[in-house]
């Protein structure tokens, strides 16, 4: 779309741009979004017999003239128009206005859509490839269906009813039936360079999108001061309220004492209906710029002065038990207070914390702000396996509100069950084991098998409640206890417990514990054995039940045959010495018929309570 | 249905005073007719384009398409009826004021193969087209936003 009164300049320029392109043969170029938007919106408007590429290519065909893109240069979704001089475009209406730079270039985009034409587009729908695609994609399709020949599509674009060039570019880059011979620039974005920030109108909160050109992505011959009859304008703000489309040139951006401000319906013509004044009304709270009342705070970094936009660091990330805990610090420069962040894994938001922890490192870096904004936290659940953790600091008003990476960083957590073998005591009829048990996999109980040297002693689900466990996981809950006993016999042994896996992973060991299991049969001696008179044997000795403090039995055989059973409950101050936990009571001394000749005296002390047979505390011959 | 003429003799210039044609819309895109509204179509124009006369890029679309060697002025854009009832015959008339006087033109309405439009329903547009000719008023409008009315 082209009007104006000084067309010849510009255009000439624009011919001998398009002018040296070989047409039949050189690609051309295209930022890769704003091509995703074109045959976004050819598909959507194809009618009338269109195939969408083939839309697309001359939806395509008219942005290099219009937008003086050669070779393969991507047309610049920033383009301004520079070729029209008319006095309201100007501050004030007035061409010697002090006030040169800022202009309203009535002919914004890669399809040059001129107020003239009463478009529903501002400025910033004008740039975006989005919206100025579906506009003129929905133009074109209406007119092919009126008349399907390109000419009359085309007719809108002065470059297009001048010459062939929209024809030859058309068959260059489509074949018939797809898209052909396009360049993709994947840093010719879908605004061009122009930024979308958040704004205050009067303290009223908008959208407002920021245009500089000096910004601009793709062919931007058109920024040159001397690129065409018009000034280039310096940066300005593009604003849209009640159906009026409003711009803002910032006295940072003037470098002039006062703000302006320019405004017209959307759909009306610049160069008829625009009203200018000074503005102080506009506020960037993105960046902290412009009419915000009491200045932007300014943080005196390492890194440079910081306004409006946290900024931080995302330290380190370290996995747990179903869960990660990541560490790092942020600041917003709006204020001394901390300030929040959240943290997601592969996408997913799985907290948040604020960032109030004491970092006496970042007090001595950035002065000013205090040392609360160390952030330490533990975030789950997170299931097993390799995961991107990112951190994002929460802007604070009043100023900015980009909420800022602070960074990303992998980690990988353990598919496994993880857990603990806490502690064991010894009973009947062996060992009793304790601990806890998760799987990150999942929040329910898992079962936990015990080995004792190797080999299976028992199995039990962890459901007992820990809430120990439960406040240090707490996406698990309480109840990951567990408590078995198994048996084992006196002595040393290995005994292991497992965490038996639920979802990705394998089985894992809790731990292992070398345990002494003692021997809890009696103990004692046989003293002597004697022939206190013919026919009789005397037996004397001790015995202890480590189980009971009260005299054990013993039992004593003659060659073989049992003779006699007794408490060892005689007084034996020697043994109470010895043994003083159990006391002088547990001796025994009986006399016994005993055959003549040689005979064999044994005694047995007798088991009571835990503990595995009933010792022989000696044997002797008597003759 | 009024036949169409051939499109040099659209070109009609005709001086009036400025006082006559006060009152219309002087917003291109959005010009309504706002005197004699009650018997006066309503319409709006958009302008694409215009090429300054003299200026050697021949123009070739099927509204209309230059004689070989002669570069008039040319105004191109799109009319719409903003109104409830259907405008027949179309008859739109451009007006620069020029100082205290008021050029006027006729424009032409296409349809889409180029000829002229016998009537624009509501809410329908068509391509609307503005040749002058005669170097001394193409030079002195064609720096000057034009108004449009349906006459």
């Amino acid at each position: 779309m082209r009007l104006g009164r000084v067309v010849v300049p510009i255009v000439l320029l624009v011919a001998t741009l398009v002018g040296a392109v070989p047409e039949q043969a050189a690609a051309r170029g295209m930022g890769s979004t704003p091509l995703d938007d074109i045959r976004f919106w050819a598909d959507q408007k194809k009618a009338c017999g269109l195939g969408r590429d083939q839309l697309a290519a001359m939806m395509m065909a008219v942005t290099y003239p219009e937008a003086g893109a050669s070779g393969e240069q991507a047309p610049s979704p920033m383009t301004l128009s520079r070729y029209d001089t008319a006095a309201r475009l100007y501050a004030f209406g007035d061409r010697n206005t002090p006030w040169q730079r800022a202009f309203w270039h009535p002919g914004v985009g890669m399809w040059a859509f001129d107020s003239a034409g009463g478009w529903n587009l501002t400025a910033a729908g004008a740039i975006s490839t989005f919206y100025a695609a579906e506009q003129a994609a929905t133009v074109m399709a209406s007119r092919w269906c009126a008349n399907p020949t390109r000419s009359h599509v085309w007719a809108p674009w002065f470059a297009c009813s001048t010459s062939t060039v929209c024809e030859d570019i058309y068959n260059n880059i489509y074949d018939g039936s797809s898209l052909r011979n396009i360049t993709l620039h994947p840093g010719v974005g879908r605004d061009g360079g122009m930024e979308t920030r958040a704004c205050t109108l009067a303290g009223e909160p908008v959208t407002c999108w920021y245009v500089d050109p000096a910004r601009a992505q793709g062919a931007n011959w058109w920024v040159n001061p001397s690129a065409g009859p018009s000034p280039i304008s310096v940066p300005f703000y593009v604003v849209s309220v009640n159906g009026r489309e409003a711009r803002y040139w910032l006295k940072p951006d003037t470098g002039l004492s006062t703000s302006l401000k320019a405004d017209k319906p959307i759909t009306a013509n610049a160069r008829t209906s625009l009203t200018w004044s000074f503005a102080s009304e506009l506020c960037d709270v993105t960046a902290g710029r412009g009419d915000c009342g009491p200045g932007a705070r300014v943080a005196t970094t390492p890194w440079g002065p910081r306004t409006a936009t946290p900024f931080g660091s995302f330290d380190v990330v370290s996995p747990t038990v179903g869960a990660i805990d990541v560490s790092g610090w942020t600041i917003d420069p709006d204020t001394n207070d901390p300030i929040d962040v959240h943290v997601y894994v592969d996408g997913q938001i799985v907290g948040a914390t604020n960032a109030s922890g004491s970092r006496a490192d970042v007090a001595a870096v950035v002065p000013g702000y205090g040392d609360r904004h160390g952030f330490a936290a533990r975030m789950g659940r997170v299931a097993g396996g390799n995961h991107q953790v990112c951190v994002y600091a929460i802007n604070a008003p009043p100023f900015g509100n980009d909420n800022p990476l602070l960074g990303c960083r992998g980690v990988q957590v353990s598919p496994n069950p993880t857990g603990s073998f806490d502690s064991w005591v010894t009973s009947s009829p062996g060992i009793r084991v304790a601990g806890w048990a998760v799987d990150a996999d999942s929040t329910a109980q898992i079962g936990v098998h015990v080995y004792v040297d190797d080999q299976f002693a028992g199995q039990v689900v962890a459901g007992t409640s820990r809430p120990d466990v439960g406040a240090a996981f707490l996406w698990a809950g309480n109840d990951h206890g567990y408590e078995i006993e198994v048996d084992a016999l006196p002595g040393r042994h290995t005994v292991c417990t497992y965490g038996i896996n639920v979802g990705p992973g394998t089985n894992a060991p809790l731990g292992c514990k070398t345990i002494d299991v003692p021997d809890r049969a009696p103990f004692g001696w046989l003293d002597s054995v004697t022939r206190p008179s013919a026919g009789t044997a005397r037996v004397t000795g001790w015995a202890i039940d480590p189980d009971r403090i009260p005299p054990t039995d013993v039992h004593v055989y003659l060659n073989g045959a049992f003779a006699a059973s007794l408490p060892a409950a005689a007084n034996r101050p020697d043994v109470g010495a010895a043994f003083p936990f159990f006391g002088p009571s547990h001796g025994y001394d009986v006399t016994l018929a005993a055959p003549a000749g040689s005979v064999e005296v044994c005694v047995y002390a007798i088991n009571w309570g835990p503990g595995w047979g009933n010792p022989r505390l000696g044997c002797k011959t008597v003759n | 249905m009024v036949a169409a003429p051939s499109l040099r003799f659209l070109f009609v210039a005709v001086l009036v005073s400025l006082a006559a044609a006060c009152g219309t819309s002087s917003d291109v895109a959005t010009a309504p007719t706002s005197s004699g509204a009650a018997e006066r179509d309503t319409i709006s124009v958009a302008v694409y384009w215009t090429r300054p006369y003299g200026q050697s890029r021949p123009i070739d679309i099927p509204a209309y398409r230059d004689d070989a060697g002669h570069f008039p002025y040319v105004l191109f854009g799109s009319v719409t009826n903003t109104g409830t009832d259907p405008i027949s015959p179309v008859r739109v008339v451009a007006r620069w004021p020029v100082g205290d006087e008021v050029y006027n033109a006729m424009a032409k309405v296409a349809d889409p193969q180029g000829g002229a439009l016998a009537e624009l329903a509501p809410g329908a547009s068509a391509d609307v087209l503005v040749v002058i000719d005669d170097a001394s008023v193409a030079n002195s409008v064609q720096d000057i936003v034009p108004t449009f009315e349906a006459s």
